[in-house]
């Protein structure tokens, strides 16, 4: 987990906020090496390609604190004068939803 | 206008090169020289930034060995990262020095480091939690991980602690995403 003030984005948090249990039902029950290895590497694109699409929805907590959901994990925003901090930095992919609405 | 960034000094580390992740069968290629943190941290460290005190905590391998945990202090809120998936059962990398017991002792210090009142963020799932669905998170994560102690201990292979669903009791409420019963009872395994 990083911290970090405006925006670069990490890879390294999978968004698994949004992507569908139903799209790994098909597996029914436990895989070979090869077959679960095969299975993880499509997840990821799964991931990449669901977190590329998913809106981003802003929840405010308290004082001048929100959390943005839908981005790679739970990103928390701290706003004021000094500018932004962001704790977590979410997927690289969604960057578009992030920056556009400016939720916060 | 870059962005400062800062991070554990092992996330940097992990941000510079190939990143391999054994249990995803992925190769993260090196982040673009923007998107390397500019500071870390191996200590805990403080921050005045908009009128709110930051505490920035580094934990022991725990997800990764790169976690740290964020406090802003007058607002009573705790982001913990990856240490933490809430309703959901976690993804553990050990190939970055991550581990179920790992797992277990950052729960522990975060239900140490909070109170009723604080609001608890974490890094999957739910985005607003608190103290009891993370105690709920760790008495989990300590169940299975007995279970399959015992499992492995008793002799059994991986395929037959798989079968034997010590996860059972959690699935209906943890193993509805991502991380699948079979997948986390893997993952616990690999650690016991």
């Amino acid at each position: 987990m990083g911290l970090r003030r405006k925006q670069p984005l990490s890879r390294r948090h999978f968004c698994l906020c949004c992507v569908s249990s139903a799209a790994f039902a098909a597996t029914g029950g436990w895989l070979t090496p090869r077959q679960a290895f095969a299975e993880a590497r499509g997840l990821v694109t799964l991931i990449k390609d669901s977190a590329a699409s998913s809106p981003v929805t802003a929840h405010k907590l308290r004082g001048n604190v929100s959390v943005l959901e839908g981005s790679g994990g739970n990103i928390a925003v701290l706003t004021g004068p000094d500018g932004k901090l962001l704790v977590d930095g979410g997927i690289g992919v969604s960057r578009p939803q992030l920056t556009k609405p400016c939720p916060v | 206008m870059g962005a400062k960034i800062i991070a554990h000094e092992n996330t940097r580390k992990h941000l510079s090169e190939i990143q391999r992740v054994e249990d995803w069968d992925y190769n993260f290629l090196p982040s673009p020289a923007g998107a390397i943190p500019s500071e870390i941290l191996s200590a805990n460290r403080s921050l005045k930034l908009n009128g709110t005190s930051i505490e920035m905590k580094p934990y022991k391998p725990a997800h990764t060995d790169g976690d740290l945990s964020v406090t802003f202090g007058e607002a009573d809120i705790l982001h913990v990262g990856d240490t933490y998936w809430n309703g959901i059962y976690p993804f553990i990398d050990y190939s970055t020095g991550g581990s179920i017991d790992g797992m277990i002792v950052a729960s522990d210090s975060n239900l140490a480091a909070a109170t009723d009142n604080t609001i608890i963020i974490p890094g999957h799932g739910k985005p607003v939690s608190n103290k009891s669905e993370l105690k709920a998170f760790r008495d989990m994560l300590v169940d299975i991980r007995d279970k399959v102690a015992a499992l492995k201990k008793a002799g059994r292979t991986l395929e037959e602690t798989v079968a034997a669903k010590p996860t059972a009791a959690h699935d209906a409420k943890w193993g509805q995403f991502v991380i699948d019963p079979p997948f986390f009872t893997k993952l616990v395994y690999e650690g016991v």
